[in-house]
């Protein structure tokens, strides 16, 4: 059964078929709330109020494109646990430290399926949370676009749809978030892969 | 080192937008035209391309758990649904509530004359024998009744004024020894069709004297007003009406006509009493509307409100279950 015959079923109350459309985009729609949030338990959170959130508000899903239509209700998720931290910083705090080691283990995860000697390892582990750091210290607004655009690719106009803010933004916010991701990455410069550094040092 | 974010901002998206294809082509050409140029723009666009990959070389983390909706999390859908509602409907039944007892209390006649039916009779009842004491005889009564009469005129008020004297004839019909009662009476039926032109007028008062006189001569004076209020608006009304027709004129010298018959002594005293008068006067011109709806146990309005106070209080508790409910 296709998504948009499962959708239409969905539409009609179907919760086993809105289940089938879960499975099928929820590693996504997770992964997009962990780069954004930087947390795992907090991503998880996000993307549970997401998918809650695509089934009582299925009803105005009018076709098209469902991969953006729920994208941007999961960034407007992460965008309302972003809103809840700065209410309650110090709780914001707290969360930082579950989601290390969290990040962590999915890291391992990731790096014992790569053929990787365990010298590399360390090495990588480090390099991704140099990265997911710098996307942290970038404001809300730029962490989201760039999360969406460069890390999850989606193209200008989904990330447009999905912020909810023109073509024009989305350009601008990505080419400072960039600017921004590759002053705080030269800080890591030993991390960094040699075509990385190689330009560092060239530019320098 | 050239730092990214010291570029010019439009030079930083364009390479941005360069690095992703998304230039126009002649936007393109004018930036490749530049990058071989210049090699600092050049080494900005390979920054942003590395920074780029990097970012997308970034791992796919497994999600620590399903994301599935159960039936529980769905059926909360449909309790949050129905705690607005509840909360509109507490909100509507309240606002209903105090909009029946505000037309309750600010607009007793206009609003509820079901609700005040059974008080006038009460409030007249008790003011009748009060009048009474005040005065030693029923030829009294008639007196202060015409100066209250003549007091009314004096305002201008020629409806209220047909309607005190029909109540005055009917006092005075009533108490056969009282001398100068006939006159008026016979002046009112003479002059007012001679000035109005009205035929109707002349009986009216006449069918309203009928009942009292089977009535004890000593309780004549009180017992005229209630037998007027009970004569209704059969009787009264058109009179009243047709005086209207006629207007003050035909009152006015029927008042004056009335205070010289009685001796002087009588005009202070009435004079004294005439704002209990004026508190009977709409009394009894409210009478004949008051009468038509039977006073049977509490008027619909009182029902409507505890009704609706009943209702807004059980939304409201439902609403707070809802709430705790769904948390």
């Amino acid at each position: 059964m296709d998504e948009a015959e499962l959708l239409r079923l969905a539409q009609r109350g179907d919760l086993d078929a809105f289940n089938g459309v879960v499975l099928a985009h929820q590693t996504r729609a997770f992964n997009v709330a962990l780069r954004v949030l930087g947390d795992g338990e907090a991503a998880a959170d996000a993307t549970q109020e997401a998918f809650l959130s695509a089934y009582r508000n299925l009803h105005s899903y009018r076709g098209g494109s469902f991969r953006a239509w729920l994208l941007r209700i999961v960034t407007n998720a992460c965008y309302d646990e972003l809103r809840r931290r700065k209410r309650r910083p110090a709780t914001s705090l707290e969360d930082l430290g579950p989601e290390t080691e969290d990040g962590e283990s999915e890291v391992e995860a990731w790096l014992a399926s790569t053929a990787d000697g365990p010298e590399r390892l360390s090495e990588r582990t480090e390099l991704v949370h140099a990265i997911q750091d710098c996307l942290d210290r970038l404001p809300d607004e730029f962490r989201i676009v760039a999360v969406l655009a460069d890390v999850q690719g989606y193209d200008y106009d989904e990330v447009s749809s999905a912020i909810g803010k023109p073509l024009g933004t989305v350009k601008s916010r990505l080419a400072r978030a960039r600017a921004r991701l590759r002053d705080c990455l030269q800080r890591h410069g030993e991390l960094l892969p040699a075509a990385f550094r190689l330009h560092g040092e060239a530019s320098s | 080192m050239t730092r990214l974010s010291r570029l010019p901002p439009r030079d930083l998206e364009a390479l941005s937008a360069h690095a992703d294809g998304r230039l126009s082509p002649v936007e393109r050409q004018r930036m490749d035209a530049r990058l071989r140029e210049d090699p600092a723009l050049r080494r900005a666009l390979d920054e942003i391309r590395a920074t780029s990959a990097l970012l997308r070389a970034l791992p796919s983390v497994r999600p620590p758990r399903n994301f599935l909706l159960t039936p529980e999390m769905a059926g909360v859908r449909r309790r949050w649904l129905g705690y607005p509602a509840l909360q509109l409907a507490t909100a509507m039944a309240t606002l209903a509530f105090f909009v029946t007892v505000g037309l309750d209390v600010f607009a007793p006649v206009a609003g509820s004359v079901a609700f005040r039916a059974v008080a006038p009779s009460e409030e007249m009842a008790m003011q009748a024998p009060a009048l009474q004491s005040a005065l030693p005889t029923e030829a009294g009564a008639a007196a202060l009744e015409a100066g209250a009469v003549s007091a009314v005129a004096e305002t201008a008020m020629p409806a209220v004024t047909a309607t005190e004297m029909s109540v005055a004839d009917a006092v005075q019909e009533s108490a056969p020894n009282a001398p100068p009662s006939l006159e008026p009476g016979e002046y009112a039926s003479r002059e007012v069709p001679g000035v109005g032109g009205g035929g109707e007028l002349p009986p009216a008062p006449l069918e309203a004297a009928t009942p009292p006189p089977s009535a004890p001569p000593a309780e004549s004076g009180a017992a005229a007003l209630p037998g007027c209020e009970a004569c209704g608006g059969d009787q009264l009304l058109p009179a009243a009406t047709a005086a209207q027709k006629v207007a003050g004129e035909a009152a006015t010298p029927g008042a004056e006509a009335l205070t010289p018959e009685q001796p002087a002594a009588a005009m202070p005293e009435g004079e004294g009493v005439t704002p209990e008068a004026y508190a009977l006067e709409p009394q009894t011109q409210m009478e004949p509307a008051a009468e038509v709806p039977p006073p049977a146990g509490l008027p619909i309005v009182r029902w409507l409100e505890i009704g609706l106070a009943g209702a807004a209080l059980l939304l409201g508790g439902l609403s707070l279950w809802a709430r705790r409910k769904t948390g």
